[in-house]
């Protein structure tokens, strides 16, 4: 079920009112009433992915107890392990068997020898990346002893399935979220009202931006080979925004749809556009991810402690790892490997946490020099995305040197001139709002009237100017 | 929560008060001259047009794809392209001709592919256009499944509806359109953009949605149907772009192989109608004139293959 599809609209609403309406004097009834939305949510998709869901869940609730209740080390590492090994197996089998396959059999033609192995059709369970480190997540804190394991099974699988984050985040951790699951949710007016509102912004970035943005994106990035440099370098712009908007615009929904329920979740997005360099883009960027691979990867390698080669070997695993973990394609290695190039300096010369305030600070404007540093920062992220959205590694070495061509000075293609407005409509509100979580977080001392004219004319404009209804990107990872 | 529950009541009161009036008022000027109200011209086609018939059922693979002169020359046949567009759905263009058929009649179902997948039969986007605008009397007709695509597209209709300048314009909101009623020849071909270059589409990665069985049982009970009122159904393949096909090769044999487990008269394979991406015009479906040349000839040889061995 897509946030932005009629079904949804029809879901939310039924599960809102049952939660609060029937089940709110019932912490079981509530945690019962949400796991099956969230089967339901799930189901909708394909009810076949839900069978490894369900054992994804089991697996790890087990694993926890066991691992707490084990007499020995040597029990409690092999139920760690055992947990680790099947959960990244599924992963590895689901989303990249076919991509090790593939690249081993090239990988030997490359050397004069044909192997003949089979690649096989096999269909990607929506989400699997982010359920499967959700679970990896409690089970390493418990291995840790950073935390119990939950003796509810009810109270875990919620944890893991909750339908907001199911399927694209934000990643949640144990620490944050099973807290909230195990005591009673007492309806929050406000927290509500505030989860409505960023539900519609994310609604405004997804469906005005995001699918606008799709509609040239794809067009030129399915024949690069056609078009010059200044239409490709347009184009990856604008893949910059669709991104964006597809991702932030998908976590707000799900942070936005969780405070109906009285839950809160972890922010993903903090205005990443407006970062002064790669380091702090990283801190803005999909923060859940990037804090799990943080706390779980980088600081157990070592983290920034060492020498400078192994603090430089750790942002490379990081960094490659994350580029995996997107998708079973060497454009997402590249990626992650050119993020990485991007950081090094930034670590070598200590310069990696100069910028944690917030740009511009109070100011209504940038300065000349943070206006540079952004757009220096834009332009090598998008860049990267090039190799992100390519089919392949050579239409992205295609499209970068057309773009870095006499070409780049041709009149563009087909430019969107409707979709640049939305674009700067939504960089001028964020730069505004960029000291609140989201855009839509109004201060109470706006008149109704001027808010309600704000929803009303958003929602009017998402009936406008939406685009046909499209997947989210992330649901692919 | 009651306090949210009453705001949220009074929220929703005010965009349902605007959805209504967006229903209600009256179409804009030179709306009746538009692509959709061809199917006023082609109902009065499928009234009016004489035996020897050939129907041809589908979406603008169909309008957009089809030379229905070559189709009468060479078949000697008097051909009625009732294709629109494939979002109005097989249900509903089913629904369309059965009041209609007569003995011996020829009905080709040439049907997007898309139609077999998720809810696609019980139509899309054009509905309210067709339901508010060009025969609200075929409202009452709509079945469960019909109503249920049908109210996911009305606010965006209203909405749209709403846009007030469109009563100034007049005709030129359709004079600089090449998709108008006006477009439309004799038969019920589209041939305003035979002139047309093509554009270069984008290919369909894939389709929305489940394969979807009940489609396949539509089509058989549509056959059942037409046979009771001795007319034949026959299934040929639309003509698609090349690399939405190689993109969707899977899929498409799935549809196949249904169709012929179904015990369908499937004249062809879906490969014969592969188009090369140079003779498409606009969407994966629509042909420029060479390309709907291509494809009228090898329908016309389908079908005649057909005569031969019946």
């Amino acid at each position: 079920m897509l946030f932005n599809s009629f079904e949804f609209a029809i879901f939310l609403p039924i599960v809102f009112l049952l939660y609060w309406l029937v089940t709110a004097r019932n912490l079981i009834a509530q945690n019962v009433l949400l796991l099956a939305a969230s089967f339901v949510f799930y189901g909708f998709w394909d009810y076949r992915f839900l069978l490894l869901l369900c054992f994804s869940t089991v697996l790890d609730f087990v694993s926890g107890l066991q691992m707490h209740a084990a007499s020995n080390e040597k029990k409690r590492r092999v139920w760690f392990w055992l947990s680790i090994a099947l959960n990244l197996g599924f992963l590895g089998f689901f989303k990249y068997y076919n991509f090790f396959i593939n690249s081993f059999i090239d990988a030997f033609a490359s050397l004069g020898i044909h192997l003949n192995a089979a690649s096989i059709s096999i269909i990607l369970p929506v989400g699997i990346s982010f359920y499967t480190f959700h679970g990896l997540s409690y089970v390493i804190d418990i291995y840790n002893r950073r935390i119990q394991p939950e003796k509810n099974f009810i109270n875990y699988a919620v944890f893991v399935c909750f339908f907001p984050l199911l399927v694209a985040g934000p990643i949640e951790r144990a620490t944050h979220l099973l807290p909230q699951i195990q005591k009673p949710r007492i309806f929050n007016y406000h927290q509500a009202i505030d989860g409505l509102r960023q539900i519609l912004w994310g609604l405004l970035k997804k469906m005005i931006i995001a699918d606008n943005c799709a509609i040239f994106v794809n067009l030129i990035f399915e024949q690069p080979n056609i078009h010059s440099g200044s239409t490709l370098f347009v184009a990856a712009i604008f893949f910059a925004f669709q991104i964006y908007c597809d991702f932030s615009g998908y976590s707000d929904i799900a942070i936005g749809t969780a405070k109906l329920f009285g839950i809160s979740l972890l922010r993903n997005f903090a205005f990443p556009y407006f970062s002064r360099d790669i380091a702090e883009f990283w801190r803005r960027w999909h923060m859940s991810l990037s804090s799990w691979f943080r706390d779980y990867v980088y600081i157990p390698l070592g983290g920034n402690q060492g020498s400078l080669v192994k603090k430089i070997r750790n942002v490379f695993i990081i960094f490659l790892l994350s580029g995996f973990w997107h998708g079973a394609n060497w454009t997402f290695v590249i990626w992650g490997l050119l993020n990485a190039i991007y950081f090094i300096p930034l670590l070598i010369t200590n310069k990696n946490r100069v910028h944690t305030d917030i740009v511009g600070g109070n100011r209504m404007l940038p300065r000349l020099k943070e206006c540079w540093q952004m757009g220096t920062t834009f332009f090598l992220t998008v860049i990267a995305w090039v190799f992100f959205r390519s089919l392949n590694v050579s239409d992205a070495f295609q499209i970068l040197g057309r773009i870095f061509s006499f070409s780049l000075f041709e009149t563009p293609f087909g430019f969107p001139i409707k979709t640049s407005i939305f674009i700067l409509l939504l960089l001028i509100v964020e730069w505004i709002q960029r000291h609140k979580h989201h855009p839509f977080q109004f201060d109470e001392k706006i008149p109704f009237v001027i808010r309600w004219g704000i929803y009303y004319s958003s929602i009017v404009m998402l009936f406008l100017y939406g685009a046909r209804q499209q997947e989210f990107i992330y649901f692919k990872f | 929560m009651r306090k949210f529950l009453l705001k949220g009541l009074l929220f929703g009161s005010f965009p349902i008060f605007v959805l209504v009036i967006g229903i209600l008022l009256p179409a804009y000027p030179g709306t009746t001259k538009s692509f959709f109200f061809a199917k006023i011209d082609k109902d009065t086609l499928l009234q009016n047009t004489i035996s020897p018939r050939v129907i041809f059922i589908g979406g603008s693979n169909l309008s957009m794809s089809l030379n229905s002169r070559m189709v009468r020359d060479s078949l000697h046949l008097n051909p009625i392209n009732m294709g629109l567009d494939y979002n109005i759905g097989l249900v509903s263009m089913f629904q369309d001709v059965l009041g209609y058929i007569q003995k011996g009649d020829n009905v080709v179902l040439s049907s997007e592919y898309e139609q077999f997948f998720g809810r696609m039969i019980y139509g899309g986007y054009p509905y309210p256009i067709i339901e508010f605008e060009v025969s609200p009397w075929n409202f009452k007709r709509l079945n469960f499944d019909q109503w249920v695509n049908f109210i996911k597209v009305v606010p965006g209709y209203a909405v749209r509806r709403l846009k007030v300048w469109k009563y100034f314009l007049g005709n030129s909101l359709i004079k600089d359109s090449l998709y108008t009623r006006s477009g439309f020849n004799e038969f019920g071909d589209h041939i305003a953009h035979w002139q047309e270059e093509g554009r270069n589409p984008i290919s369909t990665k894939s389709y929305q949605g489940l394969f979807n069985s009940e489609a396949i049982q539509l089509i058989v009970d549509f056959q059942k149907q037409l046979i009771a009122k001795s007319a034949k159904l026959f299934i040929i393949y639309p003509p698609y772009q090349q690399s939405s096909f190689i993109n969707n090769k899977n899929n498409i044999a799935k549809i196949h192989q249904e169709l012929i487990i179904a015990g369908l008269n499937v004249l062809s394979v879906p490969e014969r109608y592969i188009t090369n991406d140079t003779l498409i015009f606009d969407t994966p479906y629509h042909l420029t004139k060479k390309g709907v040349d291509i494809r009228t000839r090898l329908l016309i040889e389908d079908m005649q293959k057909y005569q031969t061995k019946h």
